[in-house]
């Protein structure tokens, strides 16, 4: 019974393992566990698991409950800290436990208690449901999860049921009488099933509605006035009363079976939508990458080591939430919700919560549901002129650092030096004029009474006040469309000298370089925008007729939705203000804004059309590279785990046989044991579980070592079972133990290199557990 | 039919089938196919499983399970052996994937069947497969009476389902209290309890003497008398030497208290006092004749199937409302009252008994520190030493009830129970008493 015991909490730990680790290998989980979640998922649970599994007999209550708990609270610290962090692993190791010891300690309190270990099944049958739904994130992933969808379909319900017999076994130990016989045939059954699953369900029978884009291009058909007034609001009620911008665009539709993707739509004037936002502040500044390294000659690049974009890219299995304080001063918390074409996560800064990504089937092509919440900074970034500043202290400037670095040519940095010092001798001499000729900087300014005065006093905020001669040193550049986006130092320098002419993406790595320049860190963040003064009569139009068309959108006000098209992909600077923290600054607010067809909201917006039918996909081909894929990788964590089992125990064994607190019997027997073990590795017989070490030691004789094995086992079975009267004499009697063990292993050695390899990767000793 | 339709199904299957089914009608309305392979997999395997256990329990409906409760059945039974109930019949193929599991479910009445609800008992176990007998445990916690039925049910090793089966066997079961120990009771057979019986004078003579047969000692024939009857006759006797003793014994199971839980635990420790006293004595002396008095019924217990008739009654007796006794019977001889703290009445009776010397065995509740030696007589003589000295010695034979007792041996306690009630102890006065404590943990 007690064997029966081990072999099925083994059998209950590798199905829990299992399970986890096809979140590992699952190609829809790109960073599937972090520092805590590896801890909580791979040592915590496990760990407990096996502390109250040990039987009562072998560990004292007192002892096990100290032990359990201390070595859970530690674990639970190391890996979250002291703070909220730390519940969940806690958490987890308590219930592992819980579980654990109320289903394998058969007391007969416990008994009733028990049956609750039934939600164990389901939990793991969950973590498998969860990962079939992860397979059809997109259709990348689809691909990628071909047979391993297969395998993941029949090992989600073998699991559940078999965990389920598990439990059964437990609760009813005098039912585990012949179960060998049913678990036989169930495993054989279950790879009957899995087969056949294999060859009949179709290899991509996961995708069902993720569409191939094997039509070409189709001309969106125009979108009339009459189709769209039903969802627009009447003009003269709430926030959005009519479009801030009158493009001259038209609204077209498209097939959601021809949407084209993320086509620029350059050559026919049109503009995409890409995802609809909702948010109730605006504009929602979205970053995917954030630059800020900067190269003499590339410009600024992405970070290497820039947590942001790594977070960007990351597929979550479970929602994200951030362990840093905040401490920049005017930041509030933001909720974007985005119904997305494109499976890569857009951020605004700073990202607290982040939700995995979910795919929807009743929206078409856009069926990504991405769901963030970030400590937005609330209101103009450029208001903050009117707050007194400070420097940078030590501990900013070491972690900027990399955000300061200009490794210019000399002549670039010249060059780009003058700019900004003609900017700010322009924007010291004309101030009063430049602010009281623009509307906006007149708003900015208008507040600047006495308080002004008394920020003057304090040397006023002298970074902003470098931004805003910056930007303003822009009224004299036209922005244009310009399909390069060359971002290099040559480009930029192009742009300040000669052509005077660019998009966001020249502004703002421009007006991030002059910012570092004038000791401001600074980076170049790409991604979409989402803003109320890009929504032409064509977007609001369009995104009328997606929320009536759309249940999920109409739980956001008309108002707080915003339609992002292609074109509005965007560039901006990000500076670190002090106390603020990063933020986001348009670059192109004093540009020259571009003149008819070059002015993107004269484009048409194109959006989906949506149709009730629905399509399946009928490739039908054997995934094997998938397949192989999946069993070497659990074949090769099964025998990451069997020679961490081997190596493991022998280790214990080894360091229970010379702790000299321990008995001598308890030390015989796992030198005994020890030596079983290595006697299986080195390719001795197995000694059957029915045998005595004297026995062993007459099948031992057949062999040609067969006389060394005969005194080792009379020793072992007279320190085993004789009472000594003399402490001593039994100390004695040990050591000849262990004289013979060594004589044993040096007898019986098999000469020759591959011998030794043999025994280092033999996993005969496993027979003994 | 719908009630027999759904009552097969456990927790689990019926979670697994609400699952599936909102699964099911999810994954049609957004097309999702892997959820309608494995929604449908599910219903297909619930269905499948369900209809191949209906079809057999329905085959094995005639089947006759038998049970069979250690005997006699004691409480706290030590011997594991003793803990167990057999279950026989069991002669039935069971398919693969599929137990037979016995149970017993009944509810049991601490105290006896005055009790007013009792409590829950429900015990169950597996049956191997191709096995005809089993065991399944079966102990209780304290005296009382078990009302139950055994029955089978047909169970899948998934744990989705389990259908009744074979016929329901219902019994009766006592149970007699756990036994206790104490200090050797020794009763002097001089007392005044000695055998009444009178002799006719004629046979005077013959008493303690029989007439000689060869082989006697010649040293044994009274010659006295030899002459006297014109026999040789001897002194040795045919009647036993020792004289028969009659002892008097009153248990007083007198109460209100018939559903605390507290109040049935004194009277079972009463009761098993009163069984060690009679069994103690009947082992010292088998000649000892015993007159039990109790609520308007009395007994007279000669010898061992005597004894385990009254266990038997014993284990029943519950508390019954104190009520106007007759006066005790003049008599000469000792009197061995055993009651409980709930006895209101015990004072009054014990002095209707006056002059004859009384011992009381009396169980108090144990879980009030100021009940210690409150109550016990001790002698002016006694050092504060040896009165902490026999505080201490009887703290440490407390009896304990635990609740969780109840709980572990299958039980379903109910609430009220760990709701505590003060039972008062009573002023006594009597020439021998002994106190017993007894106490709950909850």
């Amino acid at each position: 019974m007690k064997k029966s015991s081990t072999f099925l909490f083994c059998l209950r730990l590798f199905f829990y393992f299992s399970v986890i680790a096809l979140i590992l290998i699952h190609p829809g989980v790109t960073v599937s566990f972090d520092r805590i979640g590896i801890v909580q998922w791979f040592l915590i649970i496990p760990l407990m698991a096996v502390l109250a599994f040990i039987p009562e007999q072998k560990i004292k209550r007192r002892t096990r409950v100290i032990l359990s708990s201390s070595l859970l609270l530690l674990l639970s610290i190391t890996a979250g800290g002291f703070n909220f962090n730390a519940f969940a692993p806690l958490a987890a190791g308590l219930i592992s436990f819980t579980l654990t010891y109320l289903l394998f300690n058969r007391k007969p309190i416990f008994s009733r208690l028990a049956k609750i270990t039934a939600i164990e099944p389901f939990f793991l049958a969950w973590v498998g449901l969860r990962l079939l739904s992860l397979s059809r994130s997109g259709e990348d992933i689809a691909g990628q999860s071909i047979a391993l969808t297969q395998l993941m379909l029949v090992w989600t319900a073998v699991v559940f049921l078999f965990h389920n017999v598990i439990i059964y076994l437990c609760l009813y130990p005098d039912s585990r009488i012949k179960a060998w016989k049913e678990g036989l045939v169930f495993s054989l059954s279950a790879l009957a099933v899995l087969i056949v699953v294999l060859f009949v369900l179709p290899a991509d029978f996961v995708r069902n509605t993720v569409i191939t884009n094997l039509i070409s291009e189709r001309i969106p058909q125009k979108i009339s006035q009459s189709d769209a007034d039903r969802g627009l609001l009447q003009r003269g009620k709430g926030r959005r009363t009519r479009p801030k911008n009158e493009g001259k665009g038209e609204l077209r539709g498209m097939s959601e079976y021809n949407w084209p993707g993320r086509g620029d739509g350059s050559e026919e004037r049109r503009q995409y939508m890409v995802m609809i936002v909702a948010s109730d502040r605006e504009p929602v500044y979205m970053g995917n990458v954030f630059n800020g390294q900067l190269d003499p000659v590339k410009g600024f690049l992405a970070n290497q080591n820039e947590p942001l974009n790594d977070l960007a890219n990351q597929r979550f299995f479970v929602t994200w939430f951030s362990n840093d304080q905040e401490h920049d001063i005017g930041r509030k918390k933001q909720e974007v919700f985005s119904l997305s074409t494109l499976h890569q996560k857009y951020l605004p800064y700073r990202p607290i919560v982040i939700d995995p990504v979910i795919l929807s089937d009743d929206t078409g092509p856009l069926r990504y549901i991405h769901q963030v919440v970030s400590n937005t900074h609330l209101g103009d970034p450029l208001m903050l002129v009117h707050k007194s500043s400070r420097p940078f202290t030590a501990l900013e400037k070491s972690a900027l650092a990399a955000y300061l670095e200009i490794p210019l040519e000399e002549d670039d940095k010249k060059l780009f030096e003058e700019y900004l010092h003609n900017a700010r001798l322009m924007w010291r001499s004309d101030r009063n004029e430049i602010i009281n000729g623009d509307p906006y900087l007149s708003s900015i300014f208008s507040g600047q009474t006495e308080k002004d005065q008394s920020v003057k006093g304090e040397g006023g905020n002298e970074q902003l006040e470098n931004i805003i001669a910056l930007l303003v040193s822009f009224s004299k550049y036209q922005y244009n469309l310009n399909p390069d986006d060359d971002h290099s130092i040559a480009a930029l320098k192009d742009f300040i000298t000669n052509s005077n002419e660019g998009d966001c993406v020249e502004f703002s790595n421009t007006l991030a370089l002059l910012g570092r320049l004038a000791g401001i860190p600074s980076r170049v963040v790409t991604g979409y925008l989402a803003a109320e003064n890009l929504q032409t009569e064509a977007h609001i139009r369009g995104l009328a007729i997606l929320r009536n068309k759309l249940p999920v959108l109409q739980q956001f006000p008309f108002e707080n939705l915003f339609m992002v098209t292609n074109l509005h992909s965007h560039s901006w600077t990000q500076f670190f203000i002090p106390d603020y923290g990063w933020l986001d600054f348009e670059a192109t607010s004093f540009s020259m804004p571009p003149m008819g067809m070059g002015d993107f909201n004269n484009w048409d917006v194109v959006i989906p059309l949506f149709d009730e039918k629905q399509t399946f996909s009928n490739v039908k081909k054997f995934p094997w590279r998938a397949v192989v894929k999946a069993v070497i990788n659990l074949a090769i964590l099964a025998l990451i785990c069997a020679y961490a089992l081997r190596y493991g125990r022998e280790l214990i064994l080894y360091i229970n046989s010379r702790r000299a607190s321990r008995d001598i019997r308890s030390r015989t027997r796992s030198l005994y044991l020890l030596l079983l073990a290595r006697l299986a590795a080195d390719g001795q017989p197995i000694k059957p579980a029915s045998k005595t070490a004297t026995e062993y030691s007459q099948l031992f004789r057949g062999n040609e070592d067969a006389s060394c094995f005969k005194p080792f086992a009379e020793i072992y079975s007279e320190l085993r079972w004789r009472q000594f009267a003399d402490p001593a004499e039994m100390e004695t009697r040990f050591k000849e133990l262990k004289k013979e063990y060594h004589e044993i292993l040096t007898a019986t050695r098999r000469k020759g290199l591959h011998r030794w390899f043999i025994r280092i990767i033999s996993l005969r000793g496993l027979a003994y557990l | 039919v719908v009630l027999s339709l759904i009552r097969p199904f456990t927790p689990v299957s019926g979670a697994v089938l609400v699952i599936a089914i909102a699964g099911l009608i999810r994954s049609l309305l957004n097309r999702n196919s892997y959820e309608i392979v494995l929604a449908s997999f599910a219903l297909l395997f619930l269905l499948v499983l369900g209809i191949f256990g209906a079809w057999k329990s329905r085959k094995l409906k005639s089947m006759e399970p038998g049970w069979k409760p250690p005997s006699p059945m004691t409480a706290n039974a030590v011997d594991d052996e003793r803990q167990r109930a057999l279950v026989t019949g069991l002669e039935a193929a069971i398919p693969l994937f599929f137990r037979l599991h016995f149970y017993i479910s009944g509810r049991f009445f601490p105290g006896g069947l005055g009790a007013k609800k009792g409590c829950h008992l429900s015990v169950e176990t597996a049956i191997p497969r191709g096995e005809t007998t089993a065991q399944i445990p079966f102990d209780f916690p304290m005296s009382g009476v078990f009302q139950g039925d055994g029955f089978c049910k047909l169970r899948d090793i998934f744990g989705f389902f389990a259908f009744p089966c074979g016929q329901i066997r219902h019994s009766t079961v006592n149970v007699r209290c756990a036994p206790c120990f104490g200090k050797k009771i020794i009763i002097n057979a001089q007392s005044g309890a000695e055998d009444q019986r009178n002799k006719p004078s004629a046979d005077v003579e013959r008493y303690y003497q029989r007439e000689y047969t060869p082989g006697d000692r010649l040293r044994d024939i009274n010659w006295k008398s030899s002459d006297k009857i014109d026999a040789l006759i001897t002194r040795i006797s045919t009647d036993n030497q020792e004289k028969v003793s009659r002892i008097e014994v009153h248990f007083r199971n007198f109460g209100y208290a018939n559903d605390s839980i507290h109040a049935l635990w004194l009277l079972d420790r009463s009761k098993a006092r009163l069984s060690y006293f009679l069994r103690s004595l009947l082992d010292q002396n088998s000649s000892f004749i015993f007159d039990v008095h109790s609520s308007g019924k009395n007994w007279e217990i000669e010898d061992q199937d005597d004894m385990d008739a009254f266990f038997e009654e014993l284990a029943c007796l519950s508390f019954v409302p104190p009520q106007n006794e007759a006066a005790i019977q003049s008599g000469a001889g000792d009197m061995y009252v055993f009651s409980t703290a709930c006895d209101l009445m015990l004072p009054t009776f014990l002095l209707s008994c006056n002059p004859r010397p009384v011992t009381l065995f009396l169980t108090q509740p144990g879980d009030s520190t100021a009940n210690y030696g409150k109550n016990m007589q001790t002698s002016s003589n006694d050092s504060p030493g040896s009165r902490l000295k026999k505080e201490k010695t009887n703290k440490d034979n407390f009896e304990a009830l635990h609740i969780q007792d109840f709980v572990s041996k299958g039980f379903y306690p109910p609430s009220r129970w760990f709701i505590k009630q003060k039972i008062k102890p009573l002023s006594i006065q009597t020439e021998k008493i002994e106190m017993f404590y007894a106490e709950i943990k909850i």
